[in-house]
């Protein structure tokens, strides 16, 4: 079966119980700690992925890890993933896990490429915008990119709102070709 | 080709460009390559793309959306595919695959995308037309009844196309089929049909050795070659044919008439499978995907003959497939076959004993030519097939046979002359009402007394004859259509006068001899 499939179910069936325990925000956070752990520690990543480690040793590891660093419901489907060889998904399982929090909660969170630091009226301007576009709460992740020379990007979801000038170019460029 | 280029017309163009640039959002969606390999890649994101609508690689290369599944998307990519990495973004164009159409394509040589690759100057993208549209309702076609003369005698006699037919061209390989083609397009000059010819798979040298011969008969001024060569990737050669369909049509919606060859669909079918089974597809016969059947019908079911409502014009296919030993009961051909309106068989038994056009007159058939046929050719050559029919039953039996009565010994000799008149060189296509003089002299036994290694000399100064000293019978039977009696009268004079003319020049030679064989 597909990686994503595996972790779209996953994800979706561990949602629903910390929602029905509510328990969303504790699990949320776990998640979070958990997924910044497997960017940030290689030996980690190894870990989850390496098909040489015994599925004993693999859950004895994780119990020991994580038994009193995060809560007992994440610590039980961290076990779960682990009886059931799904640990190599951990990673796609909590961004799916993310999705369905920001989907429940109604947030949107949008990536802005700026040619140039933005002030916090322009930041606000923004989140302001797109707060009426899509009525749902906005969580901006701002980068400075000197390449779109004037300008900025927006991206939100699988559309991008191109308003930066290296992107006109780009296109003026496509138009005189055609021409 | 030198592009002229001048300097004020730059300016204009930038100009013009200038005053439109206006500061405006551009808002398009967007994926990210998860993997690419064997020309696909696959992509995630790009939630509400089309099927088949073409999309953007971060490098400006172009791709196809294929298949649109649950997590991800199939996307064939035109071109290298090492200049797409993982991660790369992929942009929706908001396009169905169209090509460029119109006049400016003529004389041409271009790719599955319309792009020119003959270094000429680039052609307008103003008019476009999807690759992809349905063919023609019922409502709006009608008959096939217009000739579209090969120039070829065997086909044009036997197997007659019309415009707006399919026939298909099939036999192994080497043995004449893309010269039939071409032969054909050679004939059109002056006819008003203007052809496309479409190279699917060839090797580059074979494409520009075509490009020489039609340029060579002055061909290339009403024709197109479409290239997707073996060196091309597989979803360009996919792409070829019905980019070359949609550019023939567009003289067949306006009321004018068009040819167009794929050469060849089996080399299509393949680059299908290729693509196919690389995007997961179940695989069937010969490794085939279950919609090949539906890849060729729906391409070949364009070609029509439209309503005079529509304008009457038509579109005229000719497929050719590629057998392997002479197999037509293999999964292509026999499938293309139940497509089109018939086919010439071509062998290569024949073409090694110097039959040439080497087509297999029992197995070749026109279902719909008949209709499309001059009256004086139809009735010619209803005795021909006959005649032909007869000799090939009676060769395959005297074979065993050593003493032969007079009249089986007659219709061996008269078959054997027959067979002679059939044979023709390539890129000499033939005048209708020539092809008539010389299978009726053939079929009423005006060829009995010539011996057969003298018929070729008989032929090529019977048509000389015809340019000049019997133009009159020539115009007669072009103005008549049809085997009157005084049609057949000035033909029969004709033919007398002309062999008692080329008996005086064998006496006059020689060491030739006029004796039967």
């Amino acid at each position: 079966m597909s990686s994503t499939r595996i972790a779209e179910r996953y994800a979706r069936a561990f949602f629903e119980l910390a929602r029905d325990n509510d328990e969303v925000d504790k699990v949320i956070s776990d998640v979070s700690a958990i997924r910044t752990l497997t960017m940030k520690s290689r030996d980690f990543h190894e870990f989850l992925i390496n098909p040489g480690i015994k599925q004993d040793t693999r859950i004895h590891l994780i119990g020991e890890l994580f038994e009193s660093r995060i809560s007992p419901l994440s610590h039980r489907f961290l076990l779960f993933l682990a009886r059931k060889k799904r640990l190599a998904h951990l990673n796609e399982i909590c961004l799916r896990l993310e999705g369905l929090y920001d989907l429940h909660k109604g947030i949107l969170k949008v990536q802005i490429d700026s040619a140039e630091e933005l002030s916090i009226d322009q930041r606000q301007a923004f989140i302001l915008r797109f707060q009426r576009k899509f009525h749902k709460a906005i969580q901006p992740n701002v980068r400075i990119k000197p390449d779109l020379i004037a300008g900025f990007t927006v991206r939100a979801g699988d559309t991008i709102y191109d308003c930066s000038v290296a992107g006109m170019l780009e296109t003026f460029k496509k138009n005189i070709i055609k021409a | 080709m030198a592009i002229d280029l001048k300097p004020e017309e730059v300016s204009a163009i930038l100009k013009k460009q200038l005053a439109d640039f206006r500061l405006h959002t551009e808002i398009y969606e967007v994926g990210t390559v998860i993997s690419v390999g064997d020309g696909i890649a696959r992509v995630h994101g790009l939630s509400k793309v089309m099927a088949g609508e073409l999309v953007e690689f971060s490098g400006g290369l172009m791709g196809m959306a294929l298949n649109l599944e649950e997590e991800n998307v199939g996307i064939a990519v035109f071109g290298d595919e090492k200049m797409v990495r993982e991660g790369d973004e992929v942009k929706r164009t908001d396009t169905i695959a169209s090509v460029p159409t119109g006049e400016a394509l003529i004389g041409r040589i271009v790719d599955a995308l319309g792009n020119p690759i003959d270094g000429g100057a680039p052609i307008s993208r103003d008019e476009l037309l999807q690759i992809e549209t349905k063919a023609p309702g019922i409502i709006d076609r009608q008959d096939v009844k217009e000739p579209l003369q090969t120039g070829i005698k065997v086909i044009d006699a036997l197997t007659p196309i019309g415009r707006g037919q399919r026939e298909l061209i099939i036999g192994d390989r080497k043995t004449g089929k893309t010269s039939i083609a071409i032969d054909t397009i050679i004939n059109q000059r002056g006819e008003n049909v203007y052809c496309f010819y479409v190279a699917i798979g060839q090797k580059r040298s074979t494409v520009v050795k075509v490009h020489e011969t039609l340029k060579q008969h002055g061909a290339m001024e009403y024709t197109t070659i479409i290239a997707a060569t073996a060196s091309d990737p597989a979803p360009m050669q996919f792409l070829a044919p019905y980019s070359g369909c949609a550019m023939a049509e567009h003289y067949r919606d306006s009321g004018r008439h068009a040819l167009i060859i794929y050469d060849d669909l089996t080399k299509q079918a393949q680059a299908y499978r290729q693509l196919s089974l690389l995007l997961r597809r179940p695989p069937g016969r010969e490794a085939f995907p279950g919609d090949i059947f539906y890849l060729h019908s729906r391409l070949l079911e364009r070609a029509a003959k439209m309503s005079d409502k529509k304008g009457a014009g038509s579109l005229t296919a000719l497929p050719v497939i590629e057998t392997q030993a002479n197999d037509v009961s293999a999964y292509i051909p026999t499938n293309v076959i139940s497509i089109t309106d018939g086919q010439i068989f071509l062998e290569s038994n024949l073409f090694h004993a110097g039959q040439r056009p080497a087509i297999n007159a029992g197995l070749s058939v026109s279902r719909v030519g008949g209709d499309a046929q001059i009256k004086a050719m139809k009735k010619t050559a209803g005795s021909l097939r006959l005649d032909l029919a007869q000799y090939r039953e009676l060769a395959a039996f005297s074979q065993f046979a050593s003493d032969l009565d007079a009249a089986t010994r007659r219709q061996l000799d008269r078959g054997a002359r027959l067979m002679e008149i059939m044979k023709q060189g390539v890129n000499d296509p033939l005048d209708v009402a020539k092809q008539v003089f010389i299978i009726y002299a053939g079929v009423n036994g005006h060829l009995d007394d010539i011996s057969i290694e003298r018929v070729p000399e008989f032929q090529a100064r019977l048509n000389e004859a015809l340019d000049s000293e019997y133009i009159d019978a020539v115009r007669l039977l072009n103005k008549e259509k049809e085997l009157t009696e005084e049609v057949k009268n000035a033909i029969d004079e004709a033919l007398v006068s002309f062999k008692q003319n080329f008996a005086k020049e064998t006496e006059e030679t020689p060491g030739s001899s006029t004796a039967s064989s």
